[in-house]
């Protein structure tokens, strides 16, 4: 995982010289949309490295049949510490969360960082407008959500979370290209915490 | 329609126990006889497949791996498909392993690991019937005993709803071991390919 993570850090600090594409051929709203990872489900390892803790475990994403959807998170003997459901009107629900996360900001980070993976459709109605550069970008309360797609509208690059001074979150999707990322990371600027998830075969 | 479904499962889960296993006769007698069974175990050596059962997303998550054991309170599993993970305990000390990054824990100043430490060494020393921390109420069937445990405190009832042991009758060895959560999903470990009392070196419980 140390070497996933450091592989990670080493494309972040690579990204002035990784071809990022800007500008789109189809100058239409679909693009962000055709981007979104379309999965029925995908299950990751993830390593979660906050204020000097780490937590290892297992991602399990699905899309229901009528699309809204889930996120479980159980550690690798099995327990479940979160089961969210992000629904397609845009409603938020907590199935289940282990006493220990039971605090709204640990709430907050999880279902935010989460939900920029997912890119649920209430997220998608929300794109404010195309930037000049190519990119979309959206705004979730005070934050600004800024997605980076590849020039063929296949996959997501990036998404930037931009706060009311600075850059908040970074979400990079690997390989670039690929709709289904091989890999993702999330990492915080505001305070220290990074998450690295790994796609495993199911 | 959720609360059909519970109600369904709920009924399904007891008819299963009511079909195939029945109070054990002498709790009191069964408890002796399995700590004094177990005891002649001085090392397990076993495959084991995972099952993890997300009741709510019809879906599971199958993982396997090797499990060891050596008396009295050493304890390796040990995760492969479709992801390496290694978790060890060694008397007051638990280590886990995930890719290269490394996690020790001193069991006796954590009160959650100290706990989830003696389910795990308990089930395989077969004191967990004597664990406070649990009520229990014993079954049996034809080549079976079911242990089911349900926490008493605070900090397991947040993890588990009861969690079930499964022994072989024929030597006291556990064949499985189900976790319920409160929320309805469950984690079944089945252990195989179990080879007892072999010599086992005491480094694989240590980290390297």
């Amino acid at each position: 995982m140390m070497r996933y993570l450091l592989f990670v850090s080493l494309a972040i600090g690579l990204e002035g010289f990784s071809p990022i594409h800007y500008v789109h051929p189809a100058l239409s709203s679909d693009c962000l949309e055709s981007s979104v990872p379309k999965f029925s489900s995908v299950l990751f390892a993830s390593s979660v490295d906050v204020v000097g803790h780490h937590i290892s475990g297992l991602l399990f994403l699905k899309v229901m049949p009528d699309s809204s959807r889930r996120a479980v998170f159980s550690n690798e003997a099995g327990i479940t510490y979160f089961d969210f459901e992000w629904k397609k009107n845009g409603e938020f629900k907590t199935y289940h969360v282990i006493k220990k996360l039971r605090k709204r900001i640990v709430l907050n980070t999880l279902r935010k960082d989460f939900e920029l993976m997912l890119v649920p459709p209430a997220l998608i109605k929300s794109i404010e407008k195309k930037g000049a550069d190519g990119g979309y970008s959206a705004v979730r309360k005070r934050e600004k959500l800024m997605f980076k797609t590849t020039a063929d509208c296949r996959s997501i690059v990036s998404v930037d979370v931009i706060g009311r001074k600075s850059k908040l979150v970074t979400v990079r999707f690997f390989p670039e290209g690929k709709n289904i990322p091989d890999s993702v990371s999330i990492v915080h600027f505001n305070f220290n915490m990074k998450i690295g998830l790994k796609r495993l075969a199911q | 329609m959720r609360s059909l479904a519970t109600i369904l499962l709920t009924a399904t889960s007891f008819c299963s126990i009511c079909q195939n296993f029945k109070p054990v006769g002498n709790e009191e007698t069964f408890k002796k006889q399995l700590e004094a069974e177990s005891k002649k175990i001085t090392s397990i050596k076993s495959d084991f497949v995972q099952e993890k059962v997300m009741t709510m997303l019809t879906e599971k998550i199958v993982s396997s791996g090797e499990f060891n054991f050596k008396r009295t309170d050493k304890v390796r599993i040990e995760y492969k498909t479709p992801y390496a993970y290694l978790m060890i305990i060694n008397g007051n000390q638990m280590f886990s392993k995930d890719g290269n990054k490394e996690n020790r824990i001193n069991v006796s100043s954590n009160k959650m690991f100290r706990q989830v430490n003696r389910i795990i060494v308990d089930c395989v020393q077969g004191t967990i019937l004597y664990n406070k921390d649990f009520s229990s109420e014993i079954f049996e069937s034809e080549s079976l005993y079911l242990l089911e445990l349900t926490p008493q405190n605070k900090t397991l009832k947040d993890f588990f709803q009861t969690i079930r042991v499964q022994v072989e009758k024929k030597d006291y060895s556990v064949s499985q071991i189900e976790l319920n959560e409160p929320g309805g999903d469950k984690t079944i470990m089945r252990f195989s390919n179990k080879h007892f009392n072999q010599a086992v070196n005491d480094e694989i419980f240590t980290l390297r």
